[in-house]
């Protein structure tokens, strides 16, 4: 009956399987999941004092569920703007760490319109 | 003759018995403060890593990565990761409580393949030296942030920790107090049965239940399992609280875990009682200190605690462990540890046991 059911699963696994490359990446410019995790890990994750579920659904990685993930893209792409103009001004690169410091939320946001 | 035909016999059982099924390290998770499914494939921990998990392994956990390794994901054909766990150990044979040499055996050699589609993981194990096989269909869009998982596998009760010695798992397989058993049910011979689960992560809260079609402890009746664990961080803290309970037929047990962490040093603990396991009512519990001193270099220290019929005074035994935990490489967890138990009763103990492991994973 194991057999039964291993055999089965594997073929289940074979006809549906999907390639193990990026999935929905669509701002950052990694090519490897190994460069995305670091990058998430070593700079987003400790300068945003949050955890990956904060963003992403733990099961499903990819997926845009969740607000946090969709704004975070945002403030990705904003990052880089800033950094285009820095670079040519000759100035050092910004992270989310200029404004966020460690937290979820920046201590002195832009005061409203 | 018949004295050493004994001794080999014992030997050889310690050998087949001590075969590991997948097992984790959850002083990882709670020092990463999050469920094992931050590193591991499986939801429940242990096992194929995910791309967290290699890249924890690479980068947080050895004391050095070469660049050759730096760039490892596991994947082969594009479409499938392939990963292992092997473990190899060591003890020392004893004789008058001085030991006198080192049995060397293999202890675990599985294989694991994962497939992922878009709505779907599929993970099936090799246990070889058991023969033993695993799968596992996650299905993770079914549900709101969370999954149903089937197949073959085994429930998700208490802290899974990788040592199957202490008490809160399997325990002593060769009895030293004279009790009927010592330990709890969850020996590394345990065989994976059918079964359902359902998990959910309410932000830093997971909770899975599971029912397994046949009895998973006992072989009696189906097995029913519930697990709920809540990470937190506070200040410069990270804690882990939990609870779980699993029922069979007669079996009722329940335990509560926790751990604590900041910097570099890490508690853990848990507090098993189970009705109806040996005699009434028995109690295991296990605390564990560890101090990271640079990366990938671990000490730590441990009690472990059994009572079979939770008196206190008879048949009890109180273990102490000491122990050094080196990483050198990626893939690469060298254990040693020494250990004392201590009998109620006034009964003479084993004396010292030098224990030393080899964990080679990918």
């Amino acid at each position: 009956m194991k057999k039964i059911i291993v055999i089965f699963g594997l073929l289940i696994g074979f006809l549906i399987a999907q390639k193990s490359d990026l999935k929905n990446v669509k701002v950052l410019p990694y090519k490897t999941k190994r460069e995305l995790v670091k990058f998430m890990k070593s700079v987003v994750a400790p300068e945003l004092g949050v955890k990956c579920n904060f963003c992403h659904n733990m099961t499903d990685y990819p997926s845009d569920e969740k607000d946090h993930k969709k704004v975070a893209r945002q403030m990705m792409a904003m990052v880089q703007n800033a950094n285009k103009t820095m670079n040519n001004l000759n100035f050092h690169e910004i992270s989310c760490w200029v404004c966020h410091r460690g937290n979820e939320h920046p201590d002195h946001p832009p005061k409203k319109k | 003759m018949i004295h050493r035909l004994t001794k080999y016999h014992h030997l050889l059982l310690f050998f087949i018995f001590i075969s590991t099924p997948l097992l984790a390290i959850p002083r990882f998770a709670l020092e990463s403060g999050s469920s094992c499914i931050l590193c591991h494939v499986d939801p429940s921990g242990g096992g194929l890593r995910n791309d967290y998990g290699i890249s924890y392994g690479l980068d947080d956990l050895s004391y050095r990565t070469p660049d050759r390794l730096s760039s490892y994901s596991g994947i082969i054909f594009s479409h499938f990761q392939f990963g292992g766990d092997i473990r190899i150990q060591s003890v020392s044979k004893q004789k008058d409580d001085i030991p006198v040499g080192l049995a060397v055996f293999p202890m675990q050699a599985n294989i694991q393949v994962k497939n992922e589609g878009k709505y779907h993981t599929t993970l099936v194990e090799l246990a070889t030296l058991r023969k033993d096989v695993g799968f596992q269909l996650r299905v993770n869009n079914l549900i709101p942030n969370g999954y149903f998982k089937f197949g073959l596998s085994k429930p998700s009760y208490g802290l899974k920790v990788e040592d199957h010695t202490t008490f809160i798992r399997g325990g002593n397989i060769q009895l030293v107090q004279g009790n009927h058993r010592e330990g709890m049910p969850f020996i590394p011979t345990l065989e994976n049965v059918g079964l359902m689960e359902l998990g959910f992560y309410f932000g830093d809260t997971f909770i899975s239940i599971s029912r397994t079609t046949d009895g998973y402890i006992l072989g009696s009746t189906e097995t029913y399992v519930g697990r709920i664990e809540h990470y937190r961080s506070f200040r410069s803290f990270q804690s882990v609280a939990g609870a779980s309970f699993l029922f069979e037929g007669d079996l009722q047990m329940f335990s509560l875990f926790g751990g604590l962490s900041r910097g570099n040093l890490s508690w853990m603990g848990e507090v098993d009682v189970a009705e109806n396991w040996i005699l009434d009512r028995s109690i295991a519990s296990y605390s564990e200190f560890t101090w990271r001193l640079k990366k990938g270099l671990f000490l730590m220290g441990r009690i472990d605690f059994f009572d079979e019929n939770m008196d206190f005074t008879e048949d009890a035994i109180r273990r102490t462990t000491f122990g050094l935990n080196y990483v050198p490489l990626p893939f690469v967890d060298i254990k040693f540890q020494i250990r004392s138990s201590q009998l109620t009763q006034g009964k003479q103990s084993k004396g010292l046991e030098f224990l030393s492991q080899l964990h080679l994973w990918f």
